[in-house]
C-alpha cells in the first residue's frame, strides 16, 4: 500500500492546486460549462483514488463536493459566493486531510476537519433543487447492478436501444491499463469518470465494483452512450495515465441523425459504418479487426481537433537524484576545465603534433557537450512559478474578506521558470508582500472613492524573465507610502537620528520599511505582522541570492519589485585578482569594467572629501578596494591605498553603484557555487566558492552584502561626526 | 565518541577496551585522534585564504571537488608557527565527525597507536599545551626499546587524546567572539 500512497498524495495534491485556482475563478464569473467539467472530474477522481486506498473520509467530503459540483454544471445550482466559501473550506479540509494521511497514514482524527459539518453545509445546499436523477441514471443503475459479460444481455440491449433512440451513439470502449500500474482501481475510475463526463456509461465489464475491488486484470470495458465524437473520447481519455491501449468501437448509432453522422464520417473503419438501425455485435466484431486503425486515425486527428490534450510524458524523480546529478556535472565541469588547461598546455609545447592539435579539438567538443549537458541538467530542476502563485488569489481574497475591502487581484507570468531551490524559499516572501499590499496598500472602498478612485482596489503579482534574472512584481493602486512620514516613524522609534534623516533621500526613506522593527500601520495588525516582516522579507529574499527594490507613489500606490537569480548553482562570474588571492564576482549586478590611469580608455581617480571616487559619464561612483569590503572590520579606502593603475569593476546595485578595485581582471567563466560547508557557516561579505580550472579554489564575493558592510561604516561614520 | 568510551565504567570483568587512534605529532606532543574521525592524510596543499574567519582557519582547500575548510592546530592551540624549513614535511589531516569535514594541519602523522580503556586517564591541566576541552583524556603508551647496552628499557609517552567534535565546533563560536 505504502508505495502507492506517495502517487496518491502527489496526485491528490494536484487536483486539490487545480480545484482552488478555479473555485477562484468561479466566483470571479468564469463558469463555463468546459471549466465546471474539468472541476467535477477533478473532484471525481479525488473521490475514486481515495476509496481506493480507504481514505474515507476524504472520499466522502468529495463525494459531496462531487454532487455540487454535478449540479452546477447541469445547471441545477446557480454559482455564487456562499457555495464558493463552502467549497474552499472544503478544500482546506481536504488539505488537511491529505496532510494527515501524509504524516500518520490516515484520515481519521485529523485536527481542523469538520466533516460531517461541512457534509452538511454541502447538502444544504443541494436541497431544494435534488435530487433530480435522470432517466438515463438510473438505465446506468439498472444495469451496472448486473454482471454484464459483453456482448449484451437483454435488458442492457434494451438500454443500448433506449440510448439510441434518443440520438446517441453507443461506444465500446475497451481500455488496457500498462502493466506496470500501481493503481489500477484509481485509473479505471478515472477513465470511468472521464467518460461519464461526457455522457452515460451503461455498463461495464467487469462490475463496477469489482473495479473499484481491482478484480480486474489490465483490461476492462464500458458500454458508453453518448453524443460526443470518437476523438472528443480520447481527449477525455488522454487524461487517465498509465493507460496502454484504449480501443473505442462504435456499438449501435441512430438512423439519421446530425451529431451521430459526424460520428460516423469520422469513424475510420468504414466497414463499422452501420447502414442499419442497429448494428449487432457480429458487425462490429468485423470492424474491430483493425482496432490500431482507429488509433492511428485518431492519433493524426486529434491535434487538430484543438481541445484535444497532448499527454506530455512524464515521471516523477526524487529532487535529490537531481541534485546529485548536478553536483556530478559540476564535477565534470570542473574536470573539463583542468583537462583542456593540460591540453593547451601540450598543444603549446608541441604546436606540430598532429594528435596535440586533435586533443584539443576532442576537448573543445567535450567543452560543448558538457556544458550543453550542465544546462539540460539545470533545466530538469526549473519549475514554473506558478506552484508558488496559485497559492496567491486564495490568500488575496480571504484577506481582502476579513478587511473588508474590494480587490481585484490579477497574476500574470505564471510560466516563468526557475530553479526550484530559489521558488521554494519564494512562497513565505511575496506572501508577505501581498498581505501587505492588501492591507496597508489598499484602502477601504470609502476613502478610495473620497480620494476620486474607482472603489475596487487592483494587486497584481507578475513574473518575468530578464536576460539572466527573474523579475519579480507586486503592485497596488493604493495610498502609497510618504517618504516623510516613513521618516519621522523611524525617529520616533529610533531607527535614524533627526540629523541623518534630513539629508536622506527619498529612496532611502523608503528603504526605512526594511529595518527590524519598522511597521508604519498605525494600529497594528494579525494580518501584516508586528513590524518583524519586511526587514525578514529582505533577508530571505537576500538568502537565495535576490534583492528587493521599492518605490511608491503618495496616493497612488506602491510598487515593489524583487529580482532573482535563475539558479543557485551555476553563476557567470569574472575572476579577478586582489591581495594575492582569486575572487569571482558574479557578474548579475556587473555594470561595466574599466582601469585606472590616465591614458586614453582609462579613467582618473578623484577625491571627494576624504573618500576616492570616478567620474563616469556624469555619475560619481565611490571607489573601495575589494580587500577593504572584506575585511574584519570593514574600512572606507583611503584613496592612497588604490593602486594607480587597478581595474575597476563597476557594480551597480539597485540605483547606486559601486566601483570595486582589484589588481587584475583574469576573465569571465561560469562557476558552480559550492558551499564552504557548516563548520564555516556564512562568511560576511562571501556567498561561497568555486573550485577552477587548476583545481585552486576561489572565494565567490557577494558584491551586494559586501558594498552594504562598507555603506555601514560610511553610515556609523557620518552619524558619530554629526553627533559629536 | 571518543569521550563516550572513556567515560564507561570499567569493570574488572570484562575484556578491557582497545582504542585506535592515529598518532598527530604538534611540536613536542602526541596528539590521538579516533581512527575513525580520520579520513585521510594529506601533503601540504594549495589553501585559499578566507577572510572574516578565526585565525587558526587558514583557509579552504579543494578535496576532491568538495570544499573543506583547513585548520592550522598550532595556532588553535597556541603553538607558535612551524619552522618554514619544516613546513614541507608537515600534514593536513583530514578529519570527518558528525557530518563536520575539515583539514587540520600538524606537523606530522606518524602511527596508529593501540590504547588500552584502563591506560587512559581523565584529562588535568597541567598536561598539554592545548585546549583543554579538546583533551577528552590521556593516554599511556608503553613501548620497550633496546638500548645500546642491549638493556631493555620501557619508554611511556603520553597521548593526547582529541576530540574532534570540540575542536571543529568551537569554530563557530569562536568566529562571532572575534568579529
Amino acid at each position: 500500500m505504502s508505495q502507492y500512497l506517495d502517487v496518491f498524495l502527489d496526485e491528490g495534491r494536484e487536483q486539490l492546486a487545480l480545484l482552488e485556482a478555479n473555485f477562484l475563478n468561479m466566483e470571479r464569473g468564469n463558469h463555463s460549462a468546459e471549466m465546471l467539467q474539468i472541476l467535477f472530474r477533478a473532484a471525481h477522481t479525488l473521490k475514486g483514488s481515495s476509496r481506493a486506498m480507504g481514505f474515507l473520509a476524504v472520499g466522502d467530503l468529495t463525494h459531496e463536493m462531487e454532487n455540487i459540483l454535478d449540479d452546477l454544471r447541469n445547471s441545477k445550482l446557480e454559482v455564487s459566493t456562499p457555495i464558493v466559501n463552502v467549497l474552499l473550506d472544503c478544500l482546506d479540509s481536504l488539505g488537511a486531510l491529505i496532510d494527515g494521511i501524509a504524516s500518520s497514514g490516515s484520515d481519521t482524527d485529523v485536527p481542523n476537519t469538520d466533516i460531517p459539518t461541512l457534509v452538511s453545509r454541502l447538502s444544504a445546499l443541494r436541497t431544494g433543487s435534488q435530487p433530480i436523477v435522470t432517466a438515463p441514471v438510473e438505465a446506468v443503475d439498472e444495469t451496472l447492478n448486473c454482471d454484464t459479460s459483453f456482448p449484451l444481455e437483454e435488458h442492457q440491449q434494451a438500454a443500448v436501444d433506449a440510448a439510441v433512440d434518443s440520438g446517441f451513439t453507443v461506444f465500446q470502449v475497451s481500455i488496457t491499463l500498462s502493466a506496470d500500474c500501481l493503481m489500477k482501481s484509481v485509473r479505471a475510475w478515472m477513465a470511468f469518470g472521464a467518460l461519464e463526463s461526457i455522457g452515460s456509461l451503461l455498463a461495464s465489464d467487469p462490475s463496477e465494483d469489482k473495479l473499484e475491488a481491482e478484480e480486474f486484470d489490465q483490461t476492462f470495458r464500458f458500454l458508453f452512450a453518448t453524443n460526443s465524437t470518437v476523438e472528443i473520447i480520447k481527449s477525455a481519455l488522454s487524461n487517465v495515465s498509465e493507460v496502454d491501449n484504449c480501443d473505442i468501437r462504435v456499438i449501435a448509432a441512430p438512423i439519421v441523425n446530425g451529431d451521430a453522422e459526424v460520428v460516423l464520417e469520422r469513424a475510420p473503419t468504414p466497414e463499422a459504418v452501420p447502414t442499419e438501425p442497429l448494428i449487432k455485435e457480429s458487425i462490429v466484431k468485423a470492424a474491430a479487426v483493425k482496432p490500431e486503425a482507429v488509433e492511428t486515425a485518431d492519433k493524426d486527428k486529434a491535434p487538430s481537433a484543438g481541445k484535444a490534450v497532448t499527454a506530455t510524458q512524464t515521471i516523477r524523480v526524487e529532487v535529490s537524484r537531481l541534485d546529485t546529478l548536478l553536483n556530478l556535472v559540476g564535477e565534470l565541469v570542473i574536470e573539463r576545465a583542468q583537462v583542456h588547461q593540460i591540453c593547451v598546455e601540450l598543444h603549446n609545447r608541441y604546436p606540430r603534433d598532429e594528435e596535440a592539435t586533435q586533443l584539443l579539438e576532442t576537448t573543445h567538443r567535450i567543452a560543448r557537450v558538457t556544458a550543453e549537458l550542465q544546462d539540460q541538467i539545470m533545466k530538469t530542476r526549473m519549475l514554473p512559478i506558478d506552484g508558488v502563485f496559485q497559492r496567491m488569489p486564495r490568500m488575496v481574497r480571504d484577506l481582502a474578506q476579513k478587511t473588508e475591502k474590494d480587490i481585484r487581484f490579477e497574476m500574470s507570468g505564471g510560466e516563468t521558470e526557475l530553479d526550484r531551490t530559489v521558488l521554494e524559499s519564494l512562497g513565505d516572501p511575496l506572501i508577505h508582500l501581498l498581505r501587505n499590499s492588501v492591507d496597508h496598500g489598499i484602502e477601504s472602498a470609502a476613502d478610495r472613492i473620497a480620494a476620486g478612485k474607482p472603489a475596487q482596489g487592483l494587486v497584481t503579482l507578475s513574473a518575468r524573465h530578464e536576460e539572466n534574472r527573474i523579475v519579480i512584481q507586486i503592485t497596488d493602486d493604493g495610498k502609497g507610502m510618504d517618504p516623510n512620514r516613513l521618516k519621522e516613524s523611524a525617529i520616533k522609534k529610533g531607527l535614524i537620528s533627526e540629523s541623518s534623516s534630513s539629508t536622506m533621500s527619498d529612496r532611502d526613506a523608503l528603504n526605512l520599511i526594511f529595518y527590524s522593527g519598522f511597521s508604519t500601520a498605525a494600529v497594528l495588525s494579525d494580518i501584516s505582522g508586528r513590524g518583524v516582516g519586511m526587514d525578514i522579507v529582505k533577508s530571505n529574499l537576500e538568502k537565495i541570492g535576490g534583492r528587493i527594490v521599492v518605490e511608491s507613489w503618495p496616493g497612488k500606490g506602491s510598487q515593489f519589485t524583487v529580482h532573482l537569480p535563475m539558479t543557485l548553482a551555476i553563476v557567470r562570474a569574472i575572476l579577478v585578482q586582489s591581495n594575492g588571492g582569486t575572487y569571482a564576482l558574479p557578474l548579475g549586478n556587473v555594470v561595466e569594467m574599466l582601469r585606472l590611469g590616465s591614458a586614453e580608455g582609462e579613467i582618473e581617480q578623484k577625491t571627494l572629501g576624504s573618500l576616492p571616487i570616478i567620474n563616469l559619464r556624469g555619475h560619481t561612483i565611490p571607489l573601495a578596494n575589494l580587500a577593504d569590503l572584506l575585511a574584519t572590520r570593514p574600512v572606507a579606502t583611503v584613496p592612497e591605498d588604490i593602486q594607480e593603475e587597478a581595474c575597476v569593476v563597476v557594480i551597480g546595485l539597485g540605483e547606486r553603484q559601486i566601483g570595486i578595485c582589484v589588481d587584475e581582471l583574469i576573465g569571465e567563466q561560469e562557476v558552480v557555487i559550492k558551499s564552504m560547508g557548516t563548520l564555516l557557516g556564512d562568511i560576511p561579505g562571501l556567498s561561497g566558492a568555486t573550485i577552477l580550472g587548476d583545481g585552486k579554489v576561489a572565494l565567490i564575493v557577494d558584491v551586494t552584502k559586501a558594498s552594504d558592510r562598507i555603506k555601514s561604516v560610511e553610515w556609523s561614520k557620518s552619524d558619530t561626526t554629526v553627533v559629536s | 565518541m571518543t569521550s563516550a568510551l572513556i567515560e564507561k565504567p570499567q569493570s574488572e570483568n570484562t575484556a578491557v577496551l582497545e582504542r585506535q587512534v592515529v598518532a598527530l605529532h604538534l611540536g613536542e606532543e602526541t596528539y590521538g585522534v579516533d581512527i575513525a574521525s580520520i579520513h585521510s592524510v594529506l601533503t601540504p596543499q594549495p589553501i585559499t585564504v578566507v577572510p572574516n574567519v578565526p585565525h587558526f582557519v587558514k583557509g579552504v582547500m579543494n578535496l576532491r571537488g568538495t570544499i573543506v575548510p583547513v585548520l592550522d592546530l598550532r595556532s588553535r592551540f597556541g603553538l607558535p608557527p612551524l619552522d618554514a624549513a619544516k613546513q614541507k614535511s608537515s600534514r593536513i589531516a583530514i578529519v570527518d565527525a558528525d557530518g563536520l569535514t575539515a583539514g587540520l594541519i600538524v606537523d606530522a602523522v606518524s602511527e596508529v597507536l593501540k590504547l588500552s580503556s584502563d591506560s587512559i586517564e581523565p584529562p588535568s591541566a597541567l598536561l598539554g599545551s592545548g585546549d583543554l576541552r579538546c583533551i577528552t583524556g590521556i593516554g599511556r603508551v608503553e613501548s620497550n626499546k633496546s638500548s645500546k647496552s642491549g638493556d631493555k628499557t620501557t619508554e611511556v609517552r603520553l597521548i593526547l587524546l582529541l576530540d574532534i567534535v570540540e575542536t571543529l565546533s568551537s569554530i563557530s563560536a569562536l568566529s562571532i567572539r572575534e568579529a
